[in-house]
């Protein structure tokens, strides 16, 4: 039953993902002009001005004149034969390597991230719910919702310029100047660690009151079910019940957002990693799709979009195991 | 007669024999400052390795004190003194280029840490990569002939007519790997790049004259002739200028010879393992910023880029061992060990960390919104000053109507001289100096600034007053006196006319004027729409002639000759006429402009096919006269002075230059001689 389910899920995926590689390309298409554009911008500022002829001849070395869906076909042809996603014309370097040089940091920081979300939330959201309408609930509703409605790069702004007013910290970045190209060792560790706080706190926040939220709702819904009553009845310790049934139940909400969590671990927090200079793939992405760099942004989007489809399969296979009453499709 | 110049008749390089190195003195220094150097990389061993440090271990322990006298770096010394690196006077030219300092000698050692914005930015690397065959003096001017241009790595002599030049090279001149530095390189650059039709599909204009392309002959080693086939006004020019002549320097024979398939028949092959496209791909990189993510490329600068800047969140140019300009004691420069440029991607990031003191000299992305303020009052905690860059520019915010709009409608009313005289009236431009730019620059049209030969008053400060009555008058006389209930004027085709003003967002405070634009044209009745956009979004809008009107630079205020687009429309970046433009470049068709804009053309090709400055200047003078009386573009006002923040401890910083293009600031002073007081 579940194989067959797997099976027919990844079928569905394939023409999805055909539809999604095409959407990708047209969109990156879209606006007008092309990576040339960037470039004379940028050599005007100078002074400078290219020729006519020399910009067409220039347009015609990359390819940027030839009929959309032939551009189209080099570019998945690669992808789908090769493995080869093209070479990102800003960084001069394959697309899969300039992603690869900057995965490291971006999973190190979604992965905290997530666990900051969730240390937090959870008990919280549980200690809201359980402790419904206490002043607790009121405190941590309040600091949740308040998280929710500060924009992220306003936060960002201003734990920036707290760090630099009150502890006289390198500001931007993830390491301090003395220690970007050192060697790995305490020191680089504990300057890390130093700095990787503000975009955790600045993204988990978000997060984290989403989260609470979820968790409350979900707990409470269960709380009043007969079976809990029933357990309680029976004399079940307070805490251990609270663990074992309600919460179990009400993690399905939870498990779900696995499928975000995939393409999260790529594109981070795209905003706040340009304001805090992050070393992570989202300003890379955002750079390319600014510059037209067709290659690299597609290859991001396309890369994105397989994770997220990919992330739903797995949130799908997780739940189907957690919670025996969701189906395995149509019967 | 023609113009000869050497290095004797200039005063910021004069030459200095072998003689005048103290060789003796050098060698006892040299081993005193190696003892010196090996005791302390002992004591940074002992300390600085093992996981468990605490310190930051950067994996190199060459660093040692400089001795007073020694004639190299320290670290050089100790690489001679292990063997790794030729003796000081093999590595230098045997006439070495001097750079009289702008303060005092210096000393070896420190870093000079600034910014850049990623990959793409490449103009962060302008200031460590400016070494062509001439330079741009120091105290650049913009004036016409050829005073403000110096030697570098060259002498140069002019025919009469001006269109042969002659480069002597300065010989013994190595690049950054220890091979010489001949004129088999720029013949290298001239047959296999520019005359190679795939690396060089056509020829750029500054390359040309007469329609055909330059020719360039070896005479010796150290000689090489460049000649046009027509006189060439602003050859010299271009070979100052970064993005044009400096690239000649810029293509190591012995090196590049095994990426192009002329010299090596695997380079094909070479490319195709490499994962490149094309063997050009993987020669130029495929990018105009050459290589520049090519750390195994020799060059010819002060610092050699060892750190790219396409990974990792710094960019790090160090030392060039054999970079071949000394001070006036023979000392070998430069004297920073290093140029650290971090990864910035928001300005704002950029302003803390200048506040902050971690930037020892920049101006980039500071020069925005309200800095100059808060840059100003934090000199103090910083420990930071200010230095002024005169900005190249004569005019904050030109605003330059489509006179070429593909729409007929549009086009009837912005080619109306008295519609663009009476919004010119509309402006309150002393409100705008006050509110936007701190109250600094005064109202301007769109001249050459005072200062320059080519001021031009008419085209300086007409129509310039605030005068509501008046610009009502104008736009009545244009014919549009009925209104709307808005009271918007409308058009010949019965509409209200609305101006969409496409515009940089984030630049020169333009979308702060722009709203205080919409303002004053609602009080005269016209609506003026103002859409902020992407650099790129708003270049390609406006080089494909969609745009109602879009804002300028003002650029070539005072080199109104190198950069002349705002007084004749040759480029696309004249906004007001880019179908002018395509007509000049001969698109095909494109729209033959009017009798005034033909006759400015003509005078133009005059212009750059006369060598005699005089001639030149004359020429110019009657094309700003069709300019001012046509009154292309509205002008607003001068722009403010740009700053940058310069670390206390930084020396032989000038307080003030130029900047803007072609001046790639702080470049023609000679970063190579900066140097740290600590």
């Amino acid at each position: 039953m579940m194989t067959q389910f797997i099976v027919r899920r990844v079928l569905y995926m394939i023409p999805t993902l055909i539809a999604i590689s095409i959407v990708t390309f047209l969109i990156i298409q879209a606006p007008p002009g092309d990576y040339l554009t960037t470039v004379v911008a940028k050599l005007e500022a100078e002074g400078a001005y290219v020729d006519r002829s020399q910009l067409d001849a220039l347009r015609e070395r990359y390819g940027l004149d030839d009929p959309l869906w032939s551009q189209y076909w080099t570019w998945i042809s690669g992808i789908v034969t090769e493995g080869d996603f093209g070479r990102s014309l800003v960084y001069d370097a394959p697309v899969a390597d300039v992603i690869q040089d900057r995965m490291g940091f971006t999973i190190l920081l979604s992965l905290s991230t997530l666990a900051f979300v969730w240390a937090v939330a959870i008990p919280i959201g549980m200690y809201s719910a359980v402790k419904r309408y206490s002043i607790g609930d009121y405190a941590a509703t309040f600091v949740g919702f308040l998280g929710l409605a500060i924009p992220n790069f306003l936060f960002a702004l201003v734990l920036l310029y707290v760090s630099h007013r009150y502890f006289g910290q390198s500001v931007g970045g993830l390491f301090s100047p003395e220690y970007e190209d050192a060697r790995w060792n305490l020191g680089k560790l504990l300057d890390l660690l130093a700095h990787v706080w503000i975009p955790v706190i600045i993204i988990g926040t978000a997060g984290t009151a989403g989260m609470i939220r979820i968790v409350r709702a979900n707990l409470l819904d269960e709380l009043n079910r007969p079976y809990v009553t029933t357990a309680r009845a029976k004399g079940l310790p307070e805490r251990r019940l609270l663990v074992r049934y309600p919460s179990r139940i009400a993690a399905s909400p939870i498990v779900s957002t696995i499928g975000w969590l995939l393409p999260s671990l790529i594109s981070a927090e795209i905003i706040v990693s340009v304001v805090l200079s992050l070393p992570t793939t989202g300003p890379v992405m955002l750079k390319a799709l600014e510059s037209q760099d067709m290659y690299l942004a597609g290859g991001f989007l396309l890369i994105l979009s397989v994770l997220t489809v990919i992330g739903t399969l797995i949130s799908d296979i997780l739940l189907a195991r957690l919670d025996p009453r969701i189906r395995y499709g149509k019967r | 007669m023609s113009v000869r110049k050497t290095l004797s008749t200039i005063t910021t390089a004069t030459s200095i024999g072998p003689a005048d190195l103290p060789v003796t003195s050098r060698r006892r220094f040299l081993r005193d400052a190696t003892v010196v150097g090996v005791t302390v990389s002992g004591a940074s061993t002992l300390s600085a390795c093992g996981f468990f440090s605490t310190d930051a271990d950067s994996g190199d322990d060459d660093s040692g004190e400089a001795e007073d006298g020694a004639k190299e770096a320290p670290s050089l010394a100790q690489q001679v003194e292990d063997g790794t690196l030729p003796p000081l006077e093999e590595r230098l030219p045997t006439e070495p280029l001097v750079v009289e300092p702008v303060e005092e000698i210096g000393t070896y050692g420190g870093t000079w840490r600034t910014y850049f914005g990623g990959p793409d930015d490449g103009n962060a690397f302008n200031p460590i990569n400016y070494e062509g065959l001439v330079r741009w003096a120091r105290e650049y001017t913009g004036a016409v002939g050829l005073d403000e241009i110096i030697p570098n790595l060259a002498t140069f002599e002019v025919s009469e007519d001006g269109s042969s030049y002659t480069f002597h090279l300065l010989e013994g001149v190595k690049w950054s790997d220890g091979e010489p530095f001949t004129a088999d390189d720029i013949m290298f650059w001239y047959e296999a790049v520019l005359l190679n039709e795939t690396v060089t599909p056509a020829a750029p204009p500054w390359l040309t004259s007469g329609g055909e392309t330059v020719a360039v002959e070896r005479v010796d080693d150290y000689t090489v002739t460049f000649t046009f086939a027509t006189p060439k006004a602003f050859f010299l020019h271009s070979m100052a200028h970064l993005g044009e002549g400096v690239k000649v320097c810029e293509y190591p024979r012995h090196y590049l010879e095994q990426f192009h398939p002329d010299h090596n028949d695997d380079a094909e092959q070479a490319a195709a393992d490499a994962g490149y496209d094309d063997w050009v791909a993987l020669f130029d990189m495929g990018n105009p910023g050459t290589r520049r993510h090519d750390t195994n490329m020799p060059r010819l600068t002060p610092w050699v880029m060892t750190d790219p800047p396409n990974s990792g969140s710094r960019a790090v140019a160090e030392r060039n061992p054999y970079y071949w300009k000394v001070d006036p004691e023979g000392k070998q420069l430069p004297y920073l060990d290093e140029v650290v440029y971090a990864l910035s991607e928001d300005p704002e990031v950029s302003l803390l960390r200048a506040l902050d003191g971690e930037v020892d000299l920049e101006h980039r992305h500071l020069n925005q919104g309200d800095n100059y303020p808060l840059v100003y009052e934090g000199q103090e905690d910083g420990d930071y000053r200010l230095m002024t860059y005169n900005y190249d520019s004569m005019n904050i915010a030109e605003i330059q109507l489509n006179l070429t709009h593909q729409d007929e409608v549009k086009r009837e009313i912005f080619t109306d001289k008295d519609f663009r005289i009476g919004l010119s009236h509309a402006i309150n431009r002393q409100e705008i100096i006050d509110l936007v730019y701190n109250g600094q620059g005064e109202p301007w049209q769109t001249s050459p600034l005072q200062e320059t030969p080519f001021y031009h008053e008419q085209l300086a400060t007409q129509y310039i007053e605030y005068d509501v009555d008046l610009a009502n008058d104008h736009l009545d006389q244009a014919g549009y006196t009925e209104r709307n209930g808005d009271g918007i004027r409308l058009g010949p085709d019965g509409e209200p006319i609305v101006i969409n003003l496409t515009t940089r967002s984030g630049v020169f405070n333009w979308t702060d004027v722009g709203e205080l634009l919409t303002d004053y044209f609602r009080e005269v009745g016209v609506e003026l729409r103002v859409d902020p956009v992407s650099g790129e979004l708003a270049t390609e809008t406006r080089d494909s002639n969609q745009h109602d009107a879009v804002f300028g630079s003002g650029l070539g205020g005072r080199a109104a000759l190198i950069v002349p687009w705002n007084y004749v429309p040759i480029s696309p970046a004249a906004g007001f006429g880019v179908g002018w433009s395509q007509w000049y470049q001969g698109v095909p068709d494109a729209g033959e402009p009017p009798e005034p804009v033909r006759r400015q053309f003509e005078l133009w090709d005059q212009v750059v096919a006369t060598f005699d400055p005089g001639t030149q200047e004359e020429l110019f003078g009657q094309i700003l006269d069709i300019a001012a009386e046509g009154f292309y573009q509205i002008g607003i006002a001068t722009p403010r002075p740009e700053f940058a923040v310069v670390k206390n401890s930084m020396r032989n910083v000038p307080d003030e230059m130029p900047s803007g293009s072609p001046y790639p600031n702080p470049a023609p002073y000679n970063p190579e001689h900066f140097f740290k007081d600590e």
